[in-house]
């Protein structure tokens, strides 16, 4: 079954089948950057440790944000949340990495754990995963693979669904799933070995 | 690409196979396959690979991948200002005051001159874009002026920290919902207290200024009891949006509620000042049901709050306020309008019509007219079946069809029997989905009042995703069953029985859409299935029904018979098949009728006879209350037309016997499907037909009884779906009847004022039954009656006018009857005959009257 996720409406576009455009990038760039840096902003200053945060609900946060009135000279110029998802994927990774760089450059030597990706299920503790490590591996992962290591990015950053990385890309759904499998692996590795950024 | 590149994508690209076949096998298998299949220079690297794969993990579908947040032990501001700044620029800060979404507020004192402020530092930072629109905003703002706005000194962006921040009016004083629950203000003062902060916001108003995130947060009230606004405008500094407070649970808070329609559906452009007078007004009902809003958006998400706002209309204050009903509520109701038109145009309206309610003078509001309140009732259903549907449906079946379309694309390389299988489920898949969401959807909100325009845009859904299916696909039967049976539907949302919208022709091209595939289906190899007989039989009533009103008995006769011959075997030979006698009685029934127009009489009782033995073992079969209730309405149409028949050949006994039956299955049927506007009228009907009996036994007072009753069953029905032809009409009888049995009984005022009530349906029905004789005949009658009626009042004039319509239509009728491709329409004929006597009688009347009234005149 799909996402039911209600911010799609406009997922119907699929209809027409894999040959979409891809969505332009570079001239919403900037006013999504804005948005989402504010709103990770918002989310990650006053959390809690032991809070948890979802690239999802900031990127659907921003989506809200950026389709509802009151930006002057702004509209929901995106044609779906996926398309938007997919723009805002990019930049989600960088205004989580630039601002957890920021506060890793401040509170060094202050104690402050490193911000990781609990990839266990709700209410278990399980393995974790590093933001900054991950965004360091992935980079070197774009430097083999670059399609393999933007499926990652919308997949993670972006909070894409199989289906929706499939209709972004223009590829099967199948193959999105192979490639995050192994994906996964080789970052997990990766990150293994270049283990220099935990402070725990 | 140089030679190393290529090399590299190639060993890349192997290794993605390797790891992609290796990846699937268990552990033992992988080490076999590493050690006997996978070449040298791969094994390392896809060893290690293999050794972190996993089924779960961070990447996973399943995983949500929430993120863990550092343990920096920090509060509030985090990284940014690490605690409570001291200072900040000419402000020494003494205390925290507030916080929100956007930023906090500390009171502060400004060094020159020296008073207290409140200062407020934006979340926001790091554009220098903002930092100037942000500044611009608050130059505006500086220019309001008013007791009710709090003032703003000034707006800044802090040098050191390089946070924006703004200087305001310190104004002590409490909440404004804290202030109206501790001082216990009554209703008066609390709508003095709306007034005034309305003239705060129409101050705003004519400087151009919009507020945009009104809400009982931002108005403190002063111990004066001032009413003063804060964070005007300042609330989103320029690129944003009223801030949208979500609790862990993602909960909405705050300021939603307030949020008008056009903001909640985010067209940005209809934003003004009616915005601002939407969330007063939602103040004004707060403040005044004691703490309860218009829409209930509690347990909601965000979106679903959104889109709750957008789609359906507030409540009335009067409905959780009896008290406050009449101006008060119609006042706070206006505010409160979902169409922005339709509000009062500037915040100074609103703060006038209370201050006019306050001083007992008349509000310029009016309450909302009856028309108008239908269609805010019917939008509000529709919303709700819109809500139901719409996004996800589109969603669904969008995605569904890109899946199927790129697995149909995929074939073409091969691997054909595989493919062809995968391709094949994938196609059950969206047929599954069709039926079970569109349809299954489309039959559980089929009997929600108003839910009409909403069932055709499902089906419309539905149909569009099979026949796009359909066009890729074109001789798969299974599929072919499912498009039939969407034209089928499609036919009778647009003029068939469910729901008349009188668009009969597309309906009866959708009706022979369905019939033809059907006939394709039958004609094809594939295995009948036990429902075919009758879809099919279905399908080619629903067609012959058509014909039949278009005056085309021959055809739809042969329609009848075709399916008759497709139903009549199939009976026997699918016992659990519980609609299918039933659907084949709707059919006998049908071609009674039509035996009964050509005067074949003992045809037609055969016919109707054996509708009824058919319609009886559909109900034998059926065990559940829907299932009963639908079989009782196909008896329901066999007494129906047995009674007619009677009642037609002057058997007024017979005829009454048929109807106590019709009465008693529709009366079953209404309590076993309360809900069900069908039963509910077939009920109104029933007593109609044994109130035409009592008239023409001469039993005018107890006809009255019955048709008051039909009347009540009806008339709620027309208020909420008044799209409703078929219901139209049945209320129009219902009241024609009603002013003939009140003639009869000399109580020709009250034939008069029913008159007025039937005059408002006829130009809908004039435009949706034109030149059709039952209707012409209805006109003929109700007119007579009423010329009859003016010419005993003494008012000759008006009897003479009414008679003009009246001969007219009896005219066409009866034009209408002769001209019917029916060579033995003479029962009609006579109907139309009886009509024309009626009038020619009133004519009588009339003329009386007149020499009366000249004598009485001279």
């Amino acid at each position: 079954m799909p996402s039911q996720d209600p911010l799609r409406p406009d997922s119907s576009d699929a209809g027409r089948g894999p040959g979409r455009e891809q969505p332009a990038a570079s001239e919403l760039e900037p006013e999504v950057y804005a948005e989402l840096r504010a709103v990770a902003a918002g989310y990650l200053r006053g959390r809690a440790a032991g809070a948890t945060l979802q690239p999802t609900v900031l990127v659907h946060e921003a989506w809200v944000r950026l389709a509802r009135p009151s930006a002057p000279g702004t509209g929901p110029r995106w044609r779906s949340a996926t398309h938007f998802a997919a723009l805002a994927a990019k930049v989600m990774r960088d205004v989580l990495v630039d601002q957890l760089r920021a506060r890793r450059a401040q509170k060094r030597g202050g104690g402050c754990r490193a911000v990781t990706l609990q990839t266990a299920l709700a209410g278990e503790a399980g393995p974790t995963v590093d933001v900054l490590a991950l965004h360091e591996a992935l980079a070197r992962l774009a430097a083999i693979d670059s399609e393999q290591a933007r499926i990652v990015e919308l997949r993670f950053f972006g909070g894409l669904t199989g289906d929706e990385i499939a209709e972004v890309q223009g590829i099967s759904r199948r193959t999105v799933v192979r490639e995050l499998q192994m994906a996964q692996a080789w970052l997990l590795r990766e990150m293994q070995r270049g283990d220099g950024h935990d402070e725990r | 690409m140089t030679n190393g590149d290529a090399a590299a994508a190639a060993h890349r690209a192997e290794l993605k196979r390797r790891f992609a076949a290796a990846v699937e096998l268990d552990a033992e298998a992988r080490a076999d396959y590493l050690a006997r299949e996978c070449p040298r220079e791969l094994r390392t690297e896809l060893a290690e690979l293999l050794a972190h794969a996993a089924d779960d993990g961070f990447l996973a579908p399943a995983s949500e991948t929430p993120l863990a947040l550092p343990d920096c032990g920090g509060d509030g501001l985090g990284g940014d200002l690490g605690s409570v700044p001291r200072r900040l620029g000419a402000y020494a800060i003494e205390r925290e005051i507030g916080s929100g979404g956007m930023g906090r507020v500390f009171l502060a004192t400004q060094d020159k001159p020296r008073r207290p402020v409140a200062l407020k530092i934006m979340h926001y930072h790091g554009s220098s874009e903002l930092a100037v629109r942000f500044a611009r905003e608050a130059e505006l703002l500086g220019r309001l002026e008013h007791p009710g706005i709090a003032r703003i000194y000034e707006a800044g962006v802090d040098a050191t920290l390089g946070v924006p921040f703004l200087a305001m009016e310190f104004v002590a004083g409490a909440g404004l919902l804290d202030h109206v629950s501790r001082a216990e203000l009554d209703d008066r003062a609390r709508l003095e207290l709306v007034a005034a902060i309305a003239d705060a916001v129409a101050h705003a108003h004519q400087k151009g200024v919009i507020h945009r995130d009104l809400k009982p947060g931002n108005v403190l009230v002063t111990s004066r009891g001032q009413p003063v606004i804060l964070d005007f405008g300042i609330a989103r500094p320029a690129a944003s949006e009223p801030d949208l407070e979500t609790t862990r649970a993602g909960q909405v808070l705050g300021t939603v509620a307030y949020m008008s329609p056009e903001q909640a559906a985010g067209r940005i452009t209809d934003v003004d000042t009616r915005a601002d007078v939407w969330a007063l007004g939602v103040i004004a009902f707060e403040l005044l049901s004691r703490g309860q809003r218009p829409h209930e958006l509690d347990d909601l998400g965000l979106t679903a709050a959104l889109q709750r706002l957008v789609e359906q209309s507030p409540r009335s204050l009067a409905s959780v306020a009896p008290g406050l009903r009449g101006d008060v509520s119609t006042i706070v109701d206006k505010a409160l309008a979902t169409d922005r038109d339709r509000r009062y145009p500037t915040a100074a309206a609103l703060a006038d019509d209370v201050r006019r309610f306050l001083a007992s003078e008349p509000i310029s509001a009016r309450p909302a007219t009856t028309v108008y309140q239908l269609r805010k009732f019917a939008a509000r259903h529709r919303g709700l079946v819109l809500a139901v549907g719409g996004a996800l449906l589109a969603l669904v079946i969008g995605a569904s069809i890109a899946a199927w379309q790129a697995v149909v694309a995929h074939d073409a390389a091969g691997r054909e029997r595989v493919a062809r299988q995968r391709a094949e489920r994938r196609l059950g898949d969206v047929q599954e989905f069709a039926t079970h969401s569109v349809f299954r959807v489309h039959d559980r909100i089929k009997h929600l009042p108003g839910a009409a325009e909403g069932r055709q845009m499902l089906v419309d859904l539905g149909l569009e995703a099979l026949r796009k299916l359909h066009a890729e696909e074109g001789d798969d039967p299974r599929l072919m069953r499912q498009v039939a049976q969407a034209y089928l539907w499609q036919g009778r949302l647009r003029g068939g029985d469910t729901s008349h919208r009188g668009d009969s022709t597309s309906a009866g091209e959708c009706f022979g859409e369905a019939v033809r595939l059907w006939r394709l289906v039958v004609d094809s190899d594939h295995p009948e299935q036990s429902t075919d007989a009758s879809k099919y039989g279905l399908a080619l009533y629903y067609l012959a029904r058509h014909h039949v009103d278009a005056e085309r008995s021959d055809v739809a006769q042969r329609l009848l018979r075709e399916a008759v011959a497709v139903m009549r075997p199939a009976v026997a030979r699918y016992p659990a098949e519980i609609d299918l006698p039933g659907d084949l009685g709707a059919v006998l029934n049908q071609l009674g009728r039509l035996r009964l127009r050509r005067g074949d009489r003992a045809g037609a009782i055969a016919l109707f006879d054996e509708a009824l033995v058919q319609s009886r073992e559909s109900l034998r079969r059926s065990t559940t209350p829907a299932d009963r209730a639908y079989q009782l309405r196909g008896l329901v149409v066999s007494h129906s037309w047995l009674g007619n028949f009677y009642f037609e050949a002057g058997e007024l006994d017979r005829a009454w016997r048929e109807y106590e039956s019709f009465h008693e299955c529709a009366a079953a049927g209404h309590e076993l499907m309360p809900q069900n506007e069908l039963d509910q009228s077939n009920l109104a009907v029933a007593e109609g037909k044994l109130a035409r009996v009592l008239l023409a036994r001469g039993q005018p007072v107890a006809a009255i009884e019955r048709l008051r009753r039909g009347f009540d069953l009806l008339e709620p029905l027309v208020a909420e779906d008044p799209g409703n032809l078929r219901r139209v009409f049945q209320l129009f009888s219902t009241q024609r009847k009603l002013m003939q049995a009140l003639h009869e009984l000399g109580r020709d005022h009250d034939v008069l004022a029913e008159l007025a009530a039937t005059e408002a349906f006829e130009p809908a029905l004039a435009g949706g039954a034109g030149e059709n004789r039952t209707w012409q005949r209805a006109l003929a009658w109700r007119g007579a009656c009423a010329a009859r009626a003016h010419a005993r009042l003494g008012a000759p004039g008006a009897a003479l006018a009414a008679l003009g319509a009246t001969v007219d239509a009896a005219r066409r009728g009866h034009v209408a009857a002769a001209d019917g491709a029916d060579p033995s329409a003479v029962r009609e004929a006579a109907a139309v005959a009886r009509a024309r006597a009626s009038v020619l009688h009133a004519v009588l009347f009339a003329a009386a009257a007149l020499t009366d009234h000249r004598l009485i005149g001279r």
